[in-house]
Parts: C-alpha cells; structure tokens; sequence
C-alpha cells in the first residue's frame, strides 16, 4: 500500500453528502459530437467532483476515477485552480469519444467572458461558464504546444479549438 | 424503513437500510473518492 488512505467526510458535513477536504478535483468532461462541444460525466452535464486525499497525486486519482467511470480519456490535463467549495479546488479537462459516454447527460458548451483578477489578486467570484472556457483556451493552447496533446486530438477538435485561440494566433 | 439519500451530484438511492448504506458508500467511493462510514451514510439518509 502506498500513499494516504483516503479521509472519511467529516461528520459534520454528513447530510450534504457533498465532496470536501482540502483539495478537490473538478473535472470537466467534454465531447466533441455532430452538433459541437458538449459537457457530460457521471454527474450529469455538470462539472465532476472528486476528493483528492493527502499524500495522493490529484492526476493519478483522477485519472484513476475516469477510467472507472467513463473509460479510457483521449486527453486529460489540468487546466486551473482556484479556492472554492471550502478548499483548492484543481480543474482538470478530460476529452473523450462521444461513444464511449454515450448513455450520458450532454449540454451544449456556449462561449463565457473570463472571469477576471486584478494583476495580482484572483477574481472575486467563478462560475462555471468560466472555468470551462479557460479549460478550452488551454486546450486551444496545448494542441499547439504539446506533441502528444496535438497527436491525441482527431482532427475535429483541432478545428474547433481554433476558435478559443487568442486573436494574434488566429489564421485570419 | 424505506430511507433516500441525495447526493450533490444528482445521484439518489432509495432503499432499506442495509442497501442504502452499500449504495452510498459505493457511490462515494466509486464516484467521488470519499471513504463514507455506516454511520455517516445513515445520517445522510431521511424517511423516503
């Protein structure tokens, strides 16, 4: 056995049955389909919350929970932080093949203005819209930076993902 | 006593006490990573 058991929730919070501790996992569950990007998981279209214990790497926990529940992803990466739900809530982006979450809720993603800091303070408030569109600008970002990333990614999602880039780096 | 518990997530089982306490516990663990005892998952749980 390696690593930290993970933490029973506090008794306290028992009720809510709501994921907490320190650090959590957000995962957003994204699929490029016939009519465009759609957000989908286990939890419904919604953001997915997993508890990440101490001691444990939050990548391998969540890689670990998205091949359980939905397969194998066709990229995941981290995308951003930020405190919230009580603790640091880690965002992480997980791309899969519509068919293999098929039986799952989808909703259609819109495009969000970014929720914005001062220069060296966080934004006062982050919603969901947000979140995702950053996740998808840095998506739009590791398709050109990252070999592996780009090589993962049909070539649909290379075409979409055009459109989260900023404007310099826009084929005009 | 038939007793439901909701989850954040949207997920909710309805069911005697027994099953309701393995179903919690295995939604927590599979879904969301949470160790949840016996006694958390039955005082999450209302009369259905």
């Amino acid at each position: 056995m390696t690593g930290v058991e993970p933490q029973p929730a506090t008794l306290a919070d028992a009720r809510a049955f709501t994921v907490d501790g320190p650090v959590q996992a957000e995962i957003l569950t994204v699929v490029l389909d016939a009519d465009g990007l759609a957000l989908t998981g286990p939890c419904g279209a919604e953001p997915w919350y997993v508890e990440v214990p101490q001691g444990e790497d939050p990548m391998v926990v969540v890689a670990r929970l998205v091949r359980a529940n939905l397969g194998e992803p066709v990229v995941l990466h981290s995308t951003s932080w930020r405190t919230s739900r009580g603790g640091v809530v880690l965002t992480f982006v997980v791309v899969m093949d519509p068919a293999a979450v098929a039986g799952l809720a989808r909703a259609r993603i819109g495009r969000a203005a970014l929720a914005r800091g001062g220069a060296s303070t966080a934004p006062p408030r982050v919603d969901t819209g947000p979140v995702v569109e950053h996740g998808l600008r840095h998506l739009a970002w590791l398709v050109r930076d990252d070999p592996a990333v780009a090589e993962a990614l049909p070539a649909g999602w290379h075409q979409v993902l055009t459109g989260y880039l900023p404007e310099p780096f826009r084929h005009l | 006593m038939t007793k439901v518990v909701r989850c954040d997530c949207g997920w909710r089982v309805e069911a005697e006490e027994e099953e309701l306490v393995a179903a919690v516990q295995e939604h927590g663990r599979t879904v969301h990573n949470m160790e949840t005892t016996r006694e958390q998952a039955l005082a999450m749980a209302e009369p259905a």
